[in-house]
């Protein structure tokens, strides 16, 4: 027996090696939390940003379900920065960016919507979506179906995470275990990540982590020179886009959900660079025009903030080429509740003239710090509250 | 707990060492511990359902004892009856209550009028049909004297709920395994070597065949309309391996389980696949059940010593109560009935044991005919399969139907299909097919106990728990465990 213990030792030493010090090191940061336990807010998970892997829509279902917020905002990544704070009941708005991929996730995500369904729905349609291709447009709605994850699933996926950065050699190891009341790498030493509300903090880039990828936008630029992604251009605005929206929003009818849509700026360097080639983005300059209709047959409104410049935003009210900032933000509320009733009832107008009264983004805010001073000052570095 | 979790990853070396370590030199600690272990293992799923397995083992020992205790065959006949009312009573109401007060509905719906049936909102016990007929063969052959009862009521719980054939088998009959826990176990280096070897293999074929199937097999299944009929097929393939790799991978982990702590389990699968007809899959798969239908329903029926009509009948109740004991479902019983059908005809024509010895004996490769047999008898097997897995006969015929119409269609769909979704299960099944292929004649996939090179043995270990990191999929629960 004591030969198949030691053989059975000897045989697991170089898995356990290898195994044990990643798994030590995810949990160290609660990269390994349940899905439960991420939804479960509070002290617990103030700030949540895993960097071994993604599960947020799974973590966005399960707050749904336990919360049920009358108000939410949908959308891709560029929902982010709309946060409780200016409404009035902070607690009954959730953010749900990042929930929708494509325009065909949005019914998907609506047929799923776990337990009651929201009065409200503060819509960020990225217009993209409209520049697709068939093959595109034939592809699977996002499922919403929530699945239960094991820990030693999760550890799987994680690991192999872990390892595929290492080979990429973007593998951060972080020193120190961060603040305890964060879940993830990122969240906890970056003070990056999704607040209790659903909202994202570009922690890295406040604090100035993280070098600035997209200087003046070159990336960004660079993409739409060579058609990438979702700067590609199109023939047209794909005619089964606005139908996906036009049903959506027939469905949002049926459930007596008021939708208020959007599309959200680009800085305005990338919007003159769609402008010097207009014919190859009709859905980005000809959308509005097309989809405005289909909200007002169904008595809703529709708002296009493609361009920061007519928010009275700059550049620095960005933080990349497509995600603007919560200053930028700010100002589309502001001119949608403007137009929108129903919006001015929900949101607490006091808060919002008190911040747009003194509107500064971070990023403004640090470039000319910058200039002023040759390190970044100390309040830069404090750890937000 | 699932054998491909943390929890049993935990639950497993901690038993082992209290049961080896701790234990050893006493044979009715180890029993009693071994029945602590089994309840907690069962019990982690729904600790509610305990009650049943304790009630269906002290009815059956008890049973067993008075059974021993009087020759009067009238009062042995009373008491084996009690014992099948108890246990398939039990099994029944779980399993097939609100089978038949449904079926009783529609059917006097039928007439005009729907009658107010009960139902009831019963979740199933895991494992109640693989414990029931466990403790039933026990009973039966304590009637039929073909074993003294037990006399040792903590052998016979251990019996009963022993942890690793507890919830899907295999079915082990009473007079194999309850001798092993009257007797002294003595740790054997190399069956526990053994044992874990064919947990291994048993992890690969559930967590790298089945359970990646399984996506795939989920999708095709949903919506079989949004296919052309050579997905539709793909998707009956992926299913035969899901089963397979789901079920005999239990099974393997299960028997592997069973050897580290000093017992010996029998095969349930010898290759079934490889079957070169229906006679011969039926003699491969899932063994367990087919030889307990055989030994207490056939040959009581008769068997094939009785006239040719009386033993097509025979086989027929066979097969249709082999579909029925799956479930509480029409498909359930359609498939057995297909499965009589195919069958049927070797018997009529005295052909169902033509193939007993070894497929390609003594040969690296099967000959052209052999080939022919084995992929004839995996088709129909295939089409057996489909209405094993839809959920309605409808749904099955609905998919059958698409798929025969339209195999000829959209070529470059299951092209792409196969180039995308389909490339690593097929890849993994070809791997499965091959190292099977190569141990055929031994008992499972990985038996590498011939191998005597250390560093080969140990190089296809860490190959495979590799393959298992790499490409073990979603978890998915044990089909069987349905039943």
């Amino acid at each position: 027996m004591k030969r198949f213990y030691l053989k059975c030792g000897v045989f697991l030493l170089p898995l356990a090696l290898v195994f044990l010090p990643i798994i030590y090191h995810l949990e160290r940061f609660r990269e390994l939390e349940s899905i439960e336990v991420m939804a479960g807010g509070g002290r617990n998970a103030e700030l949540i940003s895993l960097a071994y892997s993604d599960p947020m829509h799974l973590v966005k279902q399960e707050v749904l379900k336990n919360r049920q917020p009358s108000i939410i905002a949908l959308g891709t990544s560029r929902v982010l920065q709309i946060q409780k704070f200016i409404f009035h009941e902070p607690a009954d708005f959730y953010n749900c960016g990042r929930s929708v991929r494509r325009v065909q996730d949005l019914k998907s995500f609506l047929s799923s919507y776990p337990g009651k369904k929201p009065t409200m729905i503060i819509l960020g349609l990225d217009q993209d979506f409209f520049g697709v291709g068939d093959e595109d447009m034939e592809r699977e709605p996002r499922s919403y179906t929530s699945y239960e994850t094991t820990y030693s699933s999760r550890a799987v996926k994680a690991s192999k995470s872990f390892f595929s950065l290492l080979q990429e050699g973007k593998l951060e190891l972080g020193e120190g275990s961060g603040d305890a009341s964060r879940i993830g790498l990122n969240a906890r030493l970056y003070s990056d990540g999704y607040r209790s509300d659903g909202s994202y903090l570009y922690g890295k880039r406040l604090l100035g982590e993280k070098s600035d990828g997209d200087y003046e936008f070159a990336k960004t630029i660079k993409r739409i020179d060579k058609r990438k992604g979702r700067f590609a251009s199109a023939e047209r605005v794909h005619p089964k886009a606005i139908e996906e929206v036009d049903s959506f929003l027939e469905l949002c009818k049926e459930h007596q959900i008021h939708v208020v849509g959007f599309f959200p700026p680009y800085p305005h360097k990338v919007y003159r660079r769609f402008a010097e080639e207009r014919a190859e983005f009709p859905h980005v300059f000809e959308i509005q025009g097309l989809l405005e209709p289909v909200f007002v047959k169904h008595g809703f409104l529709l708002f296009d903030f493609s361009d920061i410049a007519l928010l009275g935003s700059n550049d620095f009210e960005t933080f990349d080429g497509y995600h603007a900032s919560e200053t930028a933000y700010l100002k589309i509320m502001d001119k949608m509740v403007a137009a929108e009733p129903l919006l001015e009832n929900v949101m607490d107008m006091n808060i919002m003239r008190s911040l747009l009264s003194n509107p500064y983004s971070a990023r403004q805010l640090r470039a000319e710090l910058e200039e002023a001073h040759p390190k970044l000052p100390a309040i830069i570095n404090q750890q937000p509250k | 707990m699932i054998f491909n979790s943390l929890e049993f990853a935990v639950f497993l070396p901690l038993v082992f060492l209290l049961y080896w370590f701790v234990l050893e030199k006493h044979r009715k600690l180890q029993n009693g511990f071994l029945v602590i272990a089994s309840y907690v293992f069962y019990g982690w799923w729904d600790w509610k359902f305990l009650c049943l397995i304790f009630v269906s083992s002290l009815v059956d020992y008890l049973l067993g004892i008075l059974m021993g205790r009087t020759h009067e065959g009238k009062y042995r006949k009373i008491l084996l009856g009690v014992s099948l009312f108890v246990n398939l009573g039990l099994l029944g109401l779980f399993k097939y209550y609100n089978f038949f007060a449904e079926s009783f509905a529609e059917a006097v719906t039928f007439f005009g009028h729907r009658p107010d049936v009960a139902m009831l909102s019963w979740v199933l016990p895991v494992g109640i049909s693989f414990y029931t007929f466990q403790t039933l063969s026990y009973t039966v052959d304590v009637y039929r004297r073909t074993m003294q009862p037990v006399r040792d009521p903590v052998a016979f719980f251990a019996y009963v709920s022993f942890f690793p054939q507890l919830v899907a088998g295999p079915i082990e009959r009473a007079s194999h395994l309850v001798p092993q826990f009257m007797k002294p176990r003595v740790f054997n280096y190399d069956h526990a070597s053994d044992g874990m070897r064919q947990i291994l293999w048993g992890l690969f074929k559930k967590m790298v065949i089945a359970d990646n199937c399984a996506v795939l097999v989920n999708q095709i299944f949903a919506s079989p309309e949004s296919y052309p009929g050579s997905v539709l097929a793909l998707g009956a393939v992926l299913f035969a391996f899901q089963i397979y790799g789901d079920f005999s991978g239990y099974s393997d982990i299960a028997i592997g389980t069973a050897r580290l702590f000093g017992f010996d389990i029998k095969r349930n699968f010898a290759y079934p696949y490889f079957s070169r007809d229906i006679a011969e899959f039926w003699r491969r798969w899932h063994i367990s059940l087919s030889s307990w239908f055989k030994d207490y329903v056939y040959i009581p029926l008769g068997g094939s010593r009785v006239h040719p009509w009386k033993v097509f009948r025979n086989v027929a109740i066979i097969f249709l109560v082999s579909g029925f004991w799956h479930g509480a479902n029409w498909t359930f019983i359609f498939w057995g009935a297909l499965h009589g059908l195919f069958f049927i005809p070797l018997l009529m024509t005295a052909k169902n044991r033509r193939h007993t010895h070894e497929i390609a004996d003594g040969r690296r490769f099967p000959t052209l005919c052999e080939m022919f047999q084995m992929m004839s008898t995996f088709s129909l097997v295939c089409v057996a399969w489909v209405f094993f897995r839809a959920d309605s006969l409808s749904a099955a015929c609905e998919y059958m139907w698409r798929g025969v119409t339209t195999i000829h269609q959209d070529w470059n769909v299951f092209a792409s299909y196969i180039a995308h979704e389909g490339f690593e299960p097929l890849v993994m099944i070809l791997v499965l097919l091959v190292a099977e292929w190569i141990q055929r004649n031994r008992q499972y996939g990985l038996d590498l106990s011939s191998v005597k090179s250390v560093w080969v043995r140990y190089g296809i270990y860490y190959g495979l728990i590799l393959v298992l990191y790499i490409y073990g999929g979603q978890q998915q629960d044990f089909i069987y465990f349905q039943f």
